[in-house]
């Protein structure tokens, strides 16, 4: 009896102490089921282990088109399209075969020469476009399979005058269902007659999709489901539901992101299919699970930069994605292709860069066969800070579960290549060097002890822009200085640098300008710069003495990155509407650059490279290395792509700083001497900040000596400025303290130098 | 005799397993750690050990956190002594000081830096009492002063818990011992000297013990407060350790954290010691 208590004791505690420890795992991965349904499985499903998956194809758009409106799988089998030629405004009736190779193109007539914000395909390869409303009546125009287009009215509910279609759809059964700008769904006649679908209660459809003869209205707090044929309202299905109510985003449209999803019907009765910025999902009504037929990081659309317009599938393995440009997409399935990419590949960045994002995709479409986790450790929505986000980072290299890529801004690049972390990427480098070329300068900048462990991908300078005398003075702090003061003397009633030059602003630029001079041979920081810094800067900010409380980038834009895109401070606006007198900060792009050559016919202003005559420093962005591993193979071909003419070029996101690679360098400049943008006819408005007066300037071409002088600039730049964020942190908090008065500058460098050199002595 | 030791062995072991699995298998990691290379498992030999002890910021802040340590353990304890046989001897409202001596240790960390701002700061609170009086306050959180801002809200936090300790050893003394003193002439001096003392030093190596790691503890405040760099006077062994990680440089962190373990336990043995043989 004794010993059966005592076997059942020692069992209790063994079983609490295997509960603790199993507690403590890190517990596993939870898996996504699937039901099942006729469409092959795709990437993140239990068949992970199997083979197949989805691939994207790019389908070449029949000459003089330029974007499809709407999609449908035609009753011949065959694939129908609502085609645009928008530069003439000419519409076409398209029917393709062999995947989008092949189309059958028939103009479209009797509709009108005005714009047509909406079309609609039906499956009977008839389709109908509406107008903008004309005297408060909307026109539809209902065009048969020979393209001839019949007009009608619409009796659209006069809620108001200005009431028109915004979205159009066909269902199965050719019924054609509208969304009008009150967010009332519409079942439309052939008279123009508009029969409201069904009650939603007062709750506005943000947007609508078809799936055969099922209508997906999405809400704020989920999705009606309409039968179209039989007219009636379905029971919800709370897993979509859910969809909408996890994630905000996917209920609204709004101008930037446009629709975020799009329907279809499947090859089965029950099944729905949508796509939106995560991939494309199937969804069997009744079930209790999406299951991901496409991770969205293969395909164009996870960039971001693609807008979905609509979404057809065409079988059990091919898949036609729209975007609202001139994108056009089919995702085919290899059932012999492996069901997740062999390789995977972990590329670790601290901010959010929208750059980074699109340089992901491009390459995931160029190695379909390396999957990449692209993360950010701080991504502004979770509270992690700095110290969290390195503490997590760190904790991983050390459990081996660390990125193959790390991009290494604001981090402790040095500290990282002392551990042993990095690999020694000089022969990445020098064969992009051979192949099209690499700044010189920017390599040797990158250099430590003879090789190379990261070098930066892009990168941004400081100018400072404004008349002759202006720019004697931009080759060193002091001489702004002295010359912001001077002006100040002559003409004391307006202000002499940009007004939204608050404390942070202001030190951040001149900290990027001058940085590089700081540290000493023995590593510390030297003394004497860091006064003069910071004395310059004092006499800087107290030329105007703006209100740190108005000054909305230092609370809303900070460092110039938002949404991860960097913005430059440099703000040649400021000269247009006389706000300023010169203008100074980072220029991160061509278009930014562009933008300032253009203004200059108004300000007769010029630039010079601020600070220069005491550094030629340039800030490094994306600065990549590649984490020691057994195997860096697929890191290093991420690294090596990163450093390339594709990523550089082909990236669309002008706003991220210039490319290293000269060969990419050099498509921009010859794009911007010839930009089509600016034969379209592309200008920039923006009011004085009280809202009275309005002004603005037009793009024009760069010249070749303006892109001799920046190349010239560029093959100047020898040094980067610091990026290490714990010490810019540290001169940044002390400064604004110095700047507003709240310390003597002794105190500051005092303090500055003491903490910094405590952070460069552990 | 043997089976009822056997048997309190079985009901220990669940939490001995625990600090098995918890402290002494990860520490035994850390010693491993301080022998090798950050990354990988290069054998590095006592290389941590001298880069650690070369250190300037190591240095700094174990000179820091000693002298933290030294002005704060016998402020601490001869406070909380004082307070607690004060209280001994009270009647009324013995209870409600009890109660109100404990309340700092029940505030929130993140109350207490709230309250360290608003009153610390440049423009806070004693600066603007001090203006009141026409007195030049100073940044007292990055200055020199910012020590004696860390003694004294680690004295503010830890003196009631301590005063509780004390009683509950002042409890334990016989009241007919103080009784027999005093009718043999003691006076208050002598019977705290004669009996108080030599009848508390049970509890007091255990007092001592306690504020001696909780001296650790006040890191929380001054990293919340200050960030990671703060003024040098209060730049503790937890904020080398803390940036250490930051940077990756977990041998450093591994070896300092050894060197910390072996004054810790050499500390403990010797007052240990110093007591057994005293007792």
């Amino acid at each position: 009896m004794r010993k059966k208590r005592k076997l059942t004791a020692l069992l209790m505690m063994l079983a609490m102490v295997v509960t603790l420890v199993a507690g403590c795992s890190s517990g596993g991965t939870e898996k996504k089921k699937t039901d099942g349904g006729g469409l092959k499985q795709g990437q993140g499903t239990e068949a992970k282990a199997g083979s197949g998956r989805f691939f994207e194809n790019e389908i070449t758009l029949p000459d003089g088109i330029d974007r499809i409106k709407s999609l449908k799988k035609l009753s011949d089998g065959s694939l129908g399209a609502v085609g645009e030629d928008s530069g003439e405004r000419v519409y076409y009736l398209l029917q393709g075969k062999d995947f989008g190779k092949k189309w059958k193109k028939t103009k479209i007539k009797n509709i009108g020469t005005g714009y047509k914000p909406c079309a609609a395909m039906s499956p009977d390869g008839t389709a109908a476009f509406f107008d903008y409303p004309e005297d408060g009546t909307v026109k539809a125009h209902l065009v048969d399979a020979k393209g001839k287009g019949t007009a009608i009215s619409l009796a659209l509910p006069e809620k108001s005058k200005e009431n028109r279609v915004l979205q159009a759809a066909y269902d199965a059964n050719g019924r054609l269902i509208v969304r009008d700008f009150e967010g009332t769904l519409l079942e439309v006649g052939d008279d123009g007659s508009c029969k409201k679908l069904f009650d939603t209660k007062g709750v506005g459809i943000n947007y609508f999709g078809i799936a055969g003869k099922l209508l997906l209205a999405v809400h704020n707090e989920g999705i009606f489901l309409f039968d179209t044929e039989k007219q009636e309202l379905l029971e919800e299905e709370g897993t979509l539901n859910d969809l909408i109510i996890k994630d905000k985003k996917l209920a609204s449209v709004d101008t930037d992101s446009g629709q975020p999803m799009v329907f279809s019907e499947g090859t089965q009765e029950n099944d729905i299919l949508f796509a939106n910025a995560d991939g494309i999902f199937h969804f069997t009504r009744g079930g209790s699970v999406i299951e991901q037929l496409m991770d969205s990081t293969f395909t164009s659309f996870g960039s971001g930069d693609v807008i979905l317009q609509d979404m057809v599938v065409f079988d059990n393995e091919n898949i036609f994605i729209a975007g609202s440009g001139s994108e056009f997409y089919y995702y085919s399935y290899d059932e012999k292709a492996a069901s997740v990419p062999e390789q995977e590949l972990t590329v670790y960045a601290l901010d959010e860069s929208s750059y980074l994002r699109k340089a992901v995709a491009l390459f995931q479409k160029k190695n379909p066969d390396i999957h990449v986790n692209l993360e950010f450790g701080l991504s502004g929505k979770d509270g992690v800070t700095l110290e969290d986000a390195l503490s997590v980072l760190n904790t991983n290299i050390l459990a081996k579960k660390g990125p193959d890529v790390l991009i290494l801004d604001g981090m402790s690049v040095d500290s990282y290549i002392e551990k042993g972390v990095l690999e020694d990427i000089t022969n990445i480098v020098e064969e992009v060097e051979k192949e099209e070329g690499i700044f010189s300068n920017i390599i040797e900048g990158s250099k430590k002890d003879g090789k190379i462990y990261a070098m930066p991908a892009r990168f941004l300078f400081s100018i400072v822009e404004g008349d002759k005398e202006t720019l004697k003075a931009g080759g060193s702090l002091e001489n702004i200085a002295k010359r912001a003061e001077e002006l100040k003397k002559k003409d004391s009633s307006s202000n002499v640098i940009p007004g939204h030059k608050g404390t942070q602003t202001l030190l951040r630029d001149l900290y990027y300008a001058d940085s590089a001079t700081w540290q000493k041979e023995d590593g510390s920081l030297d003394e004497g710069r860091m006064t003069k810094f910071l004395e310059n800067a004092k006499r800087i900010y107290n030329v105007d003495q703006s209100d740190k409380k108005e000054d909305f980038r230092d609370a809303s834009i900070g460092d110039g990155t938002s949404s991860g895109v960097k913005t430059g401070t440099n703000d040649s606006a400021a000269l247009i509407n006389k706000s300023c007198k010169f203008s100074f900060g980072s220029i991160t792009s061509f278009l930014e650059f562009q933008g300032m050559c253009s203004t200059w016919s108004q300000t007769k202003a010029d630039y010079c490279l601020m600070n220069g005559e005491t550094v030629k420093s340039y800030i490094p962005y994306l600065s990549a290395g590649v984490v020691a591993k057994e195997n860096t193979e697929a890191a290093k071909l991420f690294v090596k792509f990163l450093f390339g003419k594709q990523a550089e070029a082909d990236n669309t996101n002008e706003s991220t700083g210039f490319p290293v690679n000269i060969a990419a360098f050099d498509v921009f400049c010859k794009e911007k001497m010839d930009d089509p943008h600016v034969k379209e006819g592309l200008s920039m408005a923006f009011g004085d900040g009280g809202g009275e007066e309005v002004y603005g300037f037009e793009y024009r071409n760069l010249t070749q000596k303006e892109v001799d002088k920046l190349t010239e600039i560029v093959k100047s730049l020898t040094q980067p400025s610091m990026t290490n964020r714990v010490i810019q942190e540290i001169v940044l908090e002390q400064g604004d303290k110095y700047l507003l008065g709240e310390q003597e500058l002794e105190s500051a460098v005092e303090a500055i130098l003491q903490k910094v050199n405590l952070y460069l002595a552990e | 005799m043997v089976k009822r030791k056997k048997a309190g062995f079985l009901f220990v072991l669940p939490g001995l397993l625990g600090v098995f699995v918890f402290y002494v298998i990860p520490f035994g990691d850390v010693v491993r750690r301080s022998f090798v290379q950050a990354v990988g498992s290069g054998f590095a030999g006592m290389k941590n050990y001298h880069q650690v002890l070369s250190n300037q910021a190591f240095c700094l802040a174990a000179g820091n956190t000693l002298r933290f340590v030294l002005v704060c353990l016998p402020l601490l304890l001869g406070l909380s002594l004082g307070i607690a046989v004060l209280l001994q001897g009270q009647e009324k409202g013995k209870n409600f000081l009890k109660s109100a001596y404990l309340v700092p240790l029940a505030i929130p960390a993140a109350s207490v830096v709230l309250l360290w701002n608003i009153v610390f700061d440049q423009s806070g609170m004693l600066n603007g009492i001090l203006s009141f009086f026409h007195l030049k306050g100073k940044d007292w959180m990055n200055s020199g002063a910012a020590f004696g801002v860390l003694v004294f809200s680690y004295i503010w936090k830890n003196l009631g818990y301590d005063v509780i300790l004390w009683m509950a050893g002042l409890h334990g003394i016989s009241e007919s011992i103080y009784e027999a003193a005093k009718v043999d002439g003691a006076g208050a001096w002598k019977c705290f000297f004669y009996i108080t003392l030599p009848n508390i030093r049970p509890v007091a190596f255990t007092i001592i013990i306690l504020s001696f790691l909780n001296s650790f503890k006040v890191f929380r405040e001054a990293y919340l407060v200050v960030g990671n760099y703060p003024q040098e006077k209060i730049y503790l062994l937890q904020h080398v350790f803390n940036n250490w990680f930051l940077e990756l440089s977990v041998d450093k962190m591994a070896a300092g954290s050894v060197l910390l373990c072996i004054v810790l336990v050499v500390f403990v043995f010797l007052l240990q010691r110093s007591w057994d043989k005293e007792v």
